[in-house]
């Protein structure tokens, strides 16, 4: 199947070749020669991730330095710092370039950086991404890129103006850049397969940071600031846990279909196991309808101490492929193995590095990556599915669209009352 | 114990017993001597009247292990010179004393490693529980109200993702448990001691070659002849990729399963590439005491392992890469992402140790990488 007619773009009325590339110049582009100049990072979220995101940035290139750091907590400055010490003289974040609050990510996009790694959770994205786009800064973003559809539309917007102004945006869907699993979705996409007839993608994990059942805000602590401390929990932070985790594998049930658009999505959720205070379902099953009759089914939940696995299966008209760990292809009766990665011995790759060293490779020649749309669209994908399943309806991919969906207001302050909005119940939910 | 531990590092071990606050996690010392109390209750046999037995495990849905009666005797750790494919590590030859325990018939299985690992409580990152909202502060091992000792041993934050990768049928007790590290499953001894009232540790590697050897002194402890690996072990030649159902192939003399691959397996020492050169001949329970997170030792071979790995005193050494997938940091102390072929077995010495020692054996993650 061939981007064409199908592409989402089409559907979006984002025709991104047809964006005229006029305007600013790349920064690394002109009098500067891309190949030498000392690109200064800034990362905005530093917690385990953004720290990872971080040493990745660093180790990518020689001739990087880590710049200014923000997150709304300062000790995760601090700890952050503690833990990339073993880059010396790569990191120079002195007090004056530590940002700690809700208005850090500002602060650290106007420090003088060249790229910023967004690594806040979710709900905080569109609002970054902007941000830094705005202030021609190059981006790399962690997944999901939203949380709600005008967190999407925002991102999308943000992809046409770093479009305009020659920005890249790298993503962190990290298993596009897994060689084993890179391969195997390319005998998908080649169409070295045939057709994909159908897929079955899992995500059956455990709550990632559990809120206690039971457990409360202090009394010190500000409503705002609590469910920060403990974004997974929350809607309007997270996504939940299908935006939140489960979407790399709603991203590559996007892969496999070739990024195309999805019509619909049906769906069942809830909350079977948890009792705690936050309000994310903790299960999704949802099947999403694609052109040509495909139905890509995948299933979410989040159950400790049961039955766990990620494992994609993609059944094409010539094989069955399997992944992402140790990816390989079965035979048409689903059980010859017909191919299988096998990396060499010691010459595994990190998936998450090999991300940061195409990033900055491309910086480096002066050719830009932008994969916002697509990143836009795979959350998109992940959000039909969850409202499919809150709403209780088949959702199209084309009234999602046209929904106005906004789950918190840019701008909340720690001491903000904000009151956790209900569990969605099916047909007494709206999709705004 | 001391005493003999001296023949390996002296200087370490005699500023242990000058000081507890210079044991390794002092702060976590308090439940230490709780689970001392409970194991201290229950007189050991003796030597001679140790039995195999079934160990119930309440936490695990009171899933059993079974545990074989290890005599206790003497025997020649590492190869001789001549040994194919032998490794330089595995030399010079040393005559060695083991004191009895009981060993894990089969490598630990996801039944009894999942339900500590799936905790389904708040921890931070060091495995303390959360009482504060920050995951990077670790608090005091205190009861509270409906706590229990078990609930109070440090344990590991939910995985990243499903740790059997793909393998096997999921979480079951067919399969090994692998991707855990050896501060890991030095806690899961401690869990398991906890609610037992039993010690149970990492073999040191002498005690594991000793047990995996069952007196032979072959390549192999069923001989020298690759060839009849099939009936014994899995490795790369017979595994499909994959690790396999623990018990599936033939025991060693004394019982023991998958003791050449399948999964390799985690021991308590520090890996030192000339640990036999400074190891005393005739020295009894030798042990290397971790000061570095890397490398340890792993013993056994896997089923992602040439034939050769798995010879009896075939050494493997844990190193950095092992967490490379993993996209946090610091990068968690729980788990090995990039380890889907290395798992443990636990052992139960005949004698109980001291609470300090017990504490040594249990906090052994090191303090640097």
């Amino acid at each position: 199947m061939k981007p064409s007619a199908l592409d989402r773009r089409t559907f979006l009325g984002v025709t991104g070749a047809t964006v005229a590339a006029a305007g600013f110049p790349s920064i690394l582009k002109g009098e500067e020669a891309a190949a030498s100049k000392q690109l200064k990072i800034g990362l905005i979220g530093c917690g385990g991730r953004g720290t990872g995101a971080a040493s990745q940035a660093l180790s990518a290139d020689p001739n990087v330095k880590l710049w200014a750091m923000g997150d709304a907590f300062a000790p995760a400055i601090t700890n952050s710092l503690n833990n990339l010490k073993n880059f010396s003289a790569k990191v120079e974040v002195p007090e004056e370039r530590r940002f700690a609050g809700l208005d850090a990510f500002q602060k650290v996009i106007e420090s003088g950086v060249d790229v910023v790694l967004l690594a806040s959770p979710p709900g905080f994205r569109p609002q970054h991404l902007r941000a830094a786009i705005e202030a021609g800064k190059h981006v790399f973003a962690e997944k999901p890129m939203a949380v709600d559809v005008a967190g999407v539309k925002s991102v999308l917007e943000s992809a046409k103006l770093a479009k305009q102004k020659n920005i890249s945006i790298q993503h962190g869907f990290c298993w596009r850049f897994a060689p084993g699993v890179r391969e195997a979705y390319g005998k998908i996409t080649s169409g070295e397969l045939g057709r994909v007839c159908s897929l079955y993608g899992t995500y059956f994990g455990t709550p990632p940071k559990p809120l206690q059942p039971g457990m409360k805000r202090p009394d010190k602590m500000g409503e705002v600031e609590w469910q920060i401390a403990w974004w997974n929990n929350f809607e309007w932070l997270s996504g939940g846990p299908l935006l939140e985790q489960a979407i790399h594998t709603v991203d590559k049930i996007a892969w496999a279909m070739n990024d195309v658009a999805p019509i619909a999505a049906i769906a069942n959720g809830g909350r079977a196991m948890r009792t705690d205070d936050g309000n994310v379902y903790d299960h999704y099953n949802i099947a999403f309808e694609y052109p040509g009759g495909v139905i890509c089914h995948m299933g979410e939940r989040q159950f400790p101490g049961l039955y766990a696995e990620v494992v994609d299966r993609v059944y094409c008209e010539k094989g069955t492929v399997i992944c992402p760990d140790n990816p390989m292809v079965l035979g048409p009766d689903g059980k010859k193995r017909q191919w299988m990665y096998r990396p060499q011995p010691g010459a595994e790759q990190n998936m998450y590095q090999v991300c940061h060293n195409e990033f900055f490779a491309s910086l480096r020649k002066g050719e830009i990556i932008n994969k916002g749309e697509y990143m836009a669209n795979s959350t998109m994908l992940a959000i039909l599915g969850r409202e499919a399943a809150h709403t209780g309806l088949r959702v199209t991919w084309e009234d999602l669209w046209k929904a106005d969906q906004d789950l918190a207001p840019d701008g909340l302050q720690f001491k903000d009352t904000f009151p956790i909005a209900p569990v969605p119940v099916p047909g007494k939910y709206k999709l705004a | 114990m001391h005493s003999r531990l001296l023949s390996v590092l002296p200087l370490l071990i005699a500023a242990a017993r000058a000081d507890d606050a210079k044991l390794p996690h002092p702060e976590l010392l308090p439940t230490t001597r709780k689970i001392h109390e409970l194991v201290a209750k229950e007189t050991a046999p003796a030597a001679d009247a140790m039995k195999p037995f079934s160990e119930k495990v309440p936490k695990a849905a009171d899933a059993t292990f079974d545990l074989v009666a290890v005599p206790g005797g003497e025997f020649t750790i590492g190869s001789p010179a001549g040994e194919a494919k032998r490794g330089e590590d595995e030399g010079p030859q040393k005559k060695l004393k083991i004191e009895p325990f009981w060993m894990g018939k089969l490598e630990v299985t996801w039944d009894l490693y999942q339900p500590f690992m799936d905790n389904q409580k708040a921890r931070n990152k060091d495995g303390t529980l959360n009482r504060d909202n920050n995951l990077t502060t670790s608090e005091p091992p205190e009861q509270k109200d409906g706590e229990s000792l078990v609930d109070v041993v440090t344990q590991p934050t939910p995985p990243h993702l499903p740790m059997h990768f793909g393998m096997g049928e999921g979480y079951s007790k067919q399969y090994p448990a692998v991707g855990v590290t050896a501060h890991a499953a030095s806690k899961f001894c401690e869990w398991l001691s906890a609610q037992t009232g039993h010690f149970y540790r990492l073999p040191t590697e002498a005690e594991w070659e000793y047990a995996c050897r069952a007196g032979t002194t072959t390549a192999y402890n069923f001989g020298d002849d690759p060839a009849k690996l099939d009936d014994f072990g899995w490795s790369v030649a017979n595994s499909e990729y994959q690790y396999q159902k623990v018990g599936a192939k033939k025991p060693n003399a004394w019982g023991l399963y998958d003791m050449h691959g399948n999964v390799a397996e985690l021991c308590l020492d520090q890996y030192l590439p000339d640990a036999y050169t400074k190891a005393a001949d005739g020295a009894t329970n030798p042990w290397v005491p971790v000061t570095k997170r890397y490398p340890t030792v792993y013993r056994g071979g896997s089923w992602n392992d040439d034939p050769d790995k798995l010879r009896s005193a075939a050494r493997g050494k844990t190193e950095p890469a092992l967490k490379m997938i993993d996209p946090q940091v610091p990068k968690s102390v729980w788990y090995f992402t990039n380890a889907s072929w290395l798992g443990f077995r636990v052992i139960r010495p005949l004698k109980t140790p001291s609470v300090e020692e017990m504490h040594r054996y249990w906090n052994m993650d090191g303090d640097s990488e």
